[in-house]
């Protein structure tokens, strides 16, 4: 990011690059990821669950040839997974084999004072780098060129968690005790997501450039089923996000996401649909509402929706 | 642009957004590298860094519309294009040779500098427009428009449609400032005098206020208490998470993780009279506690007067306030009697108490001198985890005349007062931290 690449010349140019990476992108969207780049601050994404978070961070990934480094948040994480772990079997297994040549070492000391003191110029080599095991936070830290790291379903992760991030995303270091503290070698791109389950702290929110993805309106859904399903042919696509369309409006458990949408254009288009007939959908249903109550208020109102 | 982005961040802090400085800062580089051009991507680039929360979108889209929006022409600006007269300070000849968003500028700068965004009461629109127009030198206007006031030449013409074009612009300037700075805080002030007047002498406009005042109380505590649950320091050993955190000091366990987890959201009981004269902070109280059910999930409400009514638990809040009604009128009418209310809530209620339930009754404790039962209420509040008393009435009525509320007092927690809208949210603060176990995080 310190050098600019001139798809961060501007917004638009970022929402153009995102679409020919396959991902289309509203311009709140494209906005906000670019501020993210330029600024160097860390981007919180909230929304239902479906609608292109995640496959946000992975295009993003993709357009600015960073590695991707996942690090998947639930209750009960904490530091020695997300952060640092030091390889307690490989010390263990180092102080065994090199059992001689510490006594090499403390054998000719003549009292306990200097063996004392042979001792503790060695204590830093079982605390050094060599034996520090790094989790995803640490390596999207330590790599030499950029990363993108998505911090998936950060609301899903106790206030424990939050906390340790915060040190982290706002100054991209991290503090080892043993060690001293890793500064980042090159600022990474790093990209919440959150499906709005809790309140994230405000701490955290503070940090953080804020988006929020909705589902996509119809023209949009067009744009994506195009995109993604090149051989889907204009008017089933016009069908199918018009259909969905209308779900949304009604009184579900859950509203079917972009996600859904493009599995079950992907099985229409398995059975060689040309348009949506009464058969098929109910047949295919289930690919796209996820809960059994829903199919069933569904299918008994079809006739009227096709 | 600095200056125009702090005072559209204080406009928003007013709207009831909370932003902080560093918000700002750096909502003011991403406009730097976003640019100003184009007001979407100037809008999107500051709705990216200053709203944090959902809700509060379309709140900052109202505050960024009135702010920055576009403006009509100023009147006589045709005239403008007459020379000023020479006579003129060098700082009204540019004032009138200037077009219509120059002079704007131009205003708004001499308004920044008398303070006009401590603007606060309607009545003092007048006064600011002095001021300002003071600043711009209008008094030197003023006098070159009498010397000239016999002649009828161009130069009056122009003098005077001058005058009013710098007249409207700066009217206009001090009504947008005090729409986006005095308007929200005399509500404000208008508010916290609501809150604590009386509820039983409000008349009905106010009552309407209430409920919008109400609203937002209720937000806030919802925001303030809806933090996770703690983690518990005792129950089952859970082995594997002990082994796993233990790995350092080799197994041996000196960081024991537990199984189970505090129940701590509370189950509340609340038992409302609803005869005459309590009628309206028993439908305040019932609506909070329907209002934070996201934070108490199990919560059972009782309307009672001569009979018990349970008000069924209903999804939003248009259908709250629409049971509630409902109860309302169904048993509204009666004249309260305690003993044969405690009688039905034992008898339908009292197996459901636990250790975590919290009994909450609202009334005055007027029985009109029969039997209080205070054994009852004994009895169920021995069997809950606590049990409070809400009493509308002034305290220094309490026990005069049929009031038996020091006989019921025994078997409660504590008795709270409850006559104004502050008093019942200083209740629900106080009983959420006590019941949840934590300390409300501040927020907002």
């Amino acid at each position: 990011m310190n050098e600019l690449s001139p798809q961060l010349e501007s917004a638009e140019q970022l929402g153009r690059a995102l679409t020919s990476h396959g991902y289309i992108s509203s311009d709140d969207t494209a906005m906000a990821l670019f501020l993210a780049c330029r600024l160097e601050q860390p981007l919180l994404i909230e929304g239902p669950p479906g609608v292109g978070k995640t496959e946000l961070a992975k295009a993003a990934s993709a357009l600015l040839a960073w590695p991707l480094i996942r690090l998947q948040c639930y209750e009960g994480l904490d530091e020695s997974k997300a952060l640092y772990e030091w390889k307690y079997g490989k010390q263990l297994l180092y102080t065994q084999v090199l059992k001689q040549q510490l006594d090499r070492v403390l054998g000719d000391s003549s009292n306990l004072r200097e063996a004392m003191n042979r001792l503790h110029v060695l204590d830093d080599v079982f605390f050094s780098e060599r034996f520090l095991e790094p989790r995803p936070l640490l390596s999207a830290l330590q790599s030499d060129s950029g990363t993108v790291l998505l911090i998936d379903e950060v609301d899903k992760s106790e206030q424990e968690f939050e906390a340790l991030l915060l040190e982290v995303l706002s100054d991209y270091q991290v503090s080892i005790p043993e060690v001293g503290t890793i500064r980042a070698t090159s600022i990474p791109l790093v990209i919440l997501t959150s499906n709005q389950q809790r309140e994230l702290s405000d701490a955290l929110k503070r940090r953080c450039v804020h988006l929020f993805i909705p589902y996509p309106d119809k023209r949009q859904e067009i744009q994506i089923l195009r995109s993604r399903l090149p051989e889907i042919s204009e008017s089933l696509a016009g069908q199918i996000a018009a259909f969905v369309d209308h779900l949304r409006t009604l009184d579900l458990i859950k509203q079917p996401a972009i996600s859904e949408t493009l599995d079950w254009a992907r099985a229409l288009t398995l059975l060689h649909t040309e348009s949506l007939d009464l058969q098929k959908v109910q047949a295919t249903l289930n690919v796209l509402l996820k809960h059994q109550t829903d199919i069933d208020a569904i299918r008994q109102q079809l006739p009227a929706l096709i | 642009m600095d200056q125009t982005l702090i005072e559209f961040v204080a406009t928003l802090r007013l709207a009831g957004l909370a932003i902080s400085t560093d918000e700002t800062l750096t909502a003011a580089r991403a406009v730097a590298v976003a640019g100003c051009h184009d007001r979407q991507q100037f809008r999107r680039a500051l709705a990216a860094t200053l709203v944090k929360r959902q809700a509060d979108q379309p709140l900052f889209e109202r505050c960024f519309a009135r702010f920055f929006d576009s403006h009509a022409h100023l009147p006589s600006a045709e005239q403008a294009a007459t020379a000023p007269p020479q006579s003129l300070s060098p700082m009204l000849q540019q004032l009138a040779a200037a077009n219509d968003d120059q002079l704007r500028l131009l205003v708004r700068r001499a308004g920044r500098e008398v303070g006009t965004d401590q603007i606060r009461l309607l009545t003092q629109k007048g006064q600011f427009k002095r001021r300002t127009l003071e600043q711009l030198d209008w008094t030197a206007l003023q006098d070159a428009q009498f010397s000239t006031a016999t002649e009828a030449t161009a130069e009056t013409a122009a003098l005077s449609s001058f005058a009013t074009r710098l007249q409207a612009a700066t009217a206009e300037y001090v009504d947008r400032q005090y729409v986006l700075h005095g308007a929200p805080r005399s509500r404000a002030i208008q508010d916290q005098t609501l809150a604590r007047t009386r509820i039983a002498q409000l008349d009905s406009a106010q009552l309407k206020q209430c409920k919008g005042l109400l609203r937002r109380m209720v937000q806030r505590l919802d925001r303030q208490f809806r933090r996770r649950r703690r983690r518990s320091r005792r129950g089952r050993l859970d082995v594997h998470a002990t082994l796993r955190c233990n790995m350092a000091t080799d197994g041996l366990l000196c960081n024991p993780q537990w199984r189970s987890r505090q129940r701590d959201r509370p189950q509340v009981f609340l038992l409302c009279d609803v005869s005459g004269s309590v009628r309206r902070h028993a439908e305040f109280m019932l609506l909070f506690i329907l209002g934070l059910r996201d934070i108490l999930p199990a919560s059972r409400c009782f309307a009672f007067s001569n009979q018990l009514l349970e008000i069924a638990p209903a999804r939003g809040e248009a259908n709250a306030e629409a049971a509630l009604r409902q109860a309302l009128l169904s048993i509204g009418g009666g004249t309260t009697d305690y003993a044969s209310a405690l009688e039905a809530f034992d008898r339908c209620a009292r197996g459901d108490l636990r250790r975590h339930s919290v009994i909450i009754v609202l009334g005055d404790a007027r029985n009109n001198r029969s039997d209080p039962r205070t054994d009852l209420l004994q009895r169920c509040a021995d069997k809950a985890g606590h049990c409070y008393w809400l009493n509308p009435e002034n305290r220094l009525t309490w026990n005069t005349g049929d009031s038996v509320i020091e006989q019921y007092a025994a078997s409660c927690d504590s008795v709270f007062e409850v006559g104004t809208l502050a008093q019942i949210e200083r209740f629900c603060e106080y009983f959420l931290r006590h019941s949840l176990g934590q300390r409300p995080v501040m927020t907002n």
